[in-house]
């Protein structure tokens, strides 16, 4: 699902919104997402669910690199700057699945308390995003970023 | 705002190049062709063209290493298949080969990031495919659990890491207004790949053998790897000097938090992609979608 999703997102990006503006709000989509997934119980259920977050997912990836190509002036620093990005988030994609695991297993191998814990995460991920585009724009509301 | 301030602020922005017109009048012939030389290297780093049939190969090369990049990563599901079922090894030992692939794709962005910006596009991009090739090949020699690892989580995850960064600085560099959407057109690749690489293992493990197989995935990450590189043209003047960490970036509060909001980020979908993948929905017919 994330190959119509990106360039469309992308375009609006450009056009309308800001890259920034829009991965605040698919990360919140996002989150909204994964509690969602508490309330479903069935096959068909997980079909639609699996639809929508690999459209969200899809396109908040898409502009995950955007976005901070709009953080850096000098393009000739865009690999430096991505790239530590990159080498951070290295651990959290090491430490994610085993700390969801270690939940399901304390929680008796219900999902209910790792999912809680996802969403949350993904809520703070846009709030400090958020921070970000403050730091650039002041406490403005209609920017494009 | 009066012009010439304005001028001067945007030479600096473009890397601080200032053009000495002095030198061409004194200096002789070769110096002087070779004065125009930067100076039509200058124009090009302070106008990006924003289209036209370069600009765009180029986002053709970053779909491509795009596919490698991530896509190729996504077709591990179907190995994970092959090492549980045939070769009987634990789940738990398979998964960290999968986990160390992507941990290395990411880790190894500072140094492939960095040596993008020093200019090296083309040999970064050929080194990390060699690695990504040789490990494809070594995985469809391995028969015990180390082999694999050492094969298709370390040699392949850092061939990986290395090819990501180069074409995002390029890309990057040839579009100002279209950013956004180049970038996002040139991570569909991630798609197409997981299709192309699950697709090519899945398909043909039942008709020529795992190795077999595997050695063709090889070959299509071969290809690909080779488009790109006749591909890609970088267009910025090296930046050869400088820091490998750009420590300095963490001061600006929009960088510092932005990379704290990823952090959450990536932390909280890995769940979601190792729970949720449609993909293991669809190849393991079993209670895994639902709970």
């Amino acid at each position: 699902m994330s190959v119509p999703s990106r360039p469309i997102v992308g375009f609006l990006a450009d056009r309308y919104f800001g890259p920034i503006n829009l991965y605040i709000l698919h990360t919140l989509i996002l989150g909204g997402l994964v509690f969602a997934w508490i309330g479903v119980h069935d096959r068909a259920g997980m079909y639609v669910f699996a639809f929508f977050f690999g459209l969200a997912n899809g396109a908040a990836q898409g502009l995950y690199s955007a976005a901070l190509a709009s953080l850096t002036t000098d393009p000739r620093k865009m690999g430096t700057r991505f790239g530590m990005v990159c080498t951070i988030m290295a651990f959290a994609t090491l430490a994610g699945p085993p700390i969801a695991g270690a939940i399901i297993d304390a929680t008796d191998g219900r999902y209910l308390y790792a999912q809680m814990w996802a969403g949350l995460l993904l809520i703070l991920a846009a709030c400090v995003i958020g921070c970000s585009r403050v730091a650039v724009t002041g406490w403005k509301f209609w920017v494009k970023i | 705002m009066t012009s010439p301030s304005m001028v001067a602020d945007s030479d600096i922005e473009k890397g601080g190049h200032l053009s000495h017109p002095d030198d061409v009048s004194t200096s002789g012939p070769e110096d002087a062709a070779h004065q125009t030389d930067s100076e039509q290297l200058e124009k090009l780093d302070s106008e990006p063209p924003n289209g036209g049939l370069l600009a765009w190969s180029q986002v053709l090369g970053g779909i491509l290493l795009n596919m490698l990049a991530w896509g190729y990563p996504t077709s591990f599901g179907v190995y994970q298949l092959y090492y549980r079922d045939t070769l009987k090894l634990p789940e738990s030992q398979i998964s960290w080969i999968g986990s160390l692939q992507v941990f290395l794709a990411c880790a190894m962005c500072t140094f492939s990031g960095r040596l993008a910006d020093a200019g090296y596009i083309k040999s970064t991009i050929i080194a990390g495919s060699f690695l990504i090739v040789f490990g494809t090949f070594m995985t469809s020699l391995a028969k015990e659990y180390w082999q694999f690892f050492l094969a298709q989580g370390i040699c392949i995850g850092l061939g990986l890491g290395i090819i990501f960064m180069p074409p995002v600085s390029v890309i990057n560099s040839y579009f100002t207004t279209k950013r956004s959407f180049v970038l996002s057109v040139a991570a569909t690749g991630t798609g197409f790949g997981a299709v192309v690489f699950s697709a090519t293992v899945q398909y043909l493990i039942p008709k020529v053998g795992f190795p077999w197989a595997v050695r063709c995935a090889a070959f299509v990450a071969l290809s690909i790897a080779t488009l790109a590189v006749l591909i890609l043209r970088p267009r910025l003047q090296p930046r050869k000097s400088g820091p490998l960490f750009e420590w300095e970036a963490f001061k600006e509060a929009p960088y510092a938090f932005y990379t704290l909001g990823a952090f959450l980020f990536f932390l909280a979908l890995y769940f979601g992609f190792f729970y949720v993948s449609v993909p293991r929905c669809f190849f393991v017919d079993s209670n895994d979608c639902s709970h």
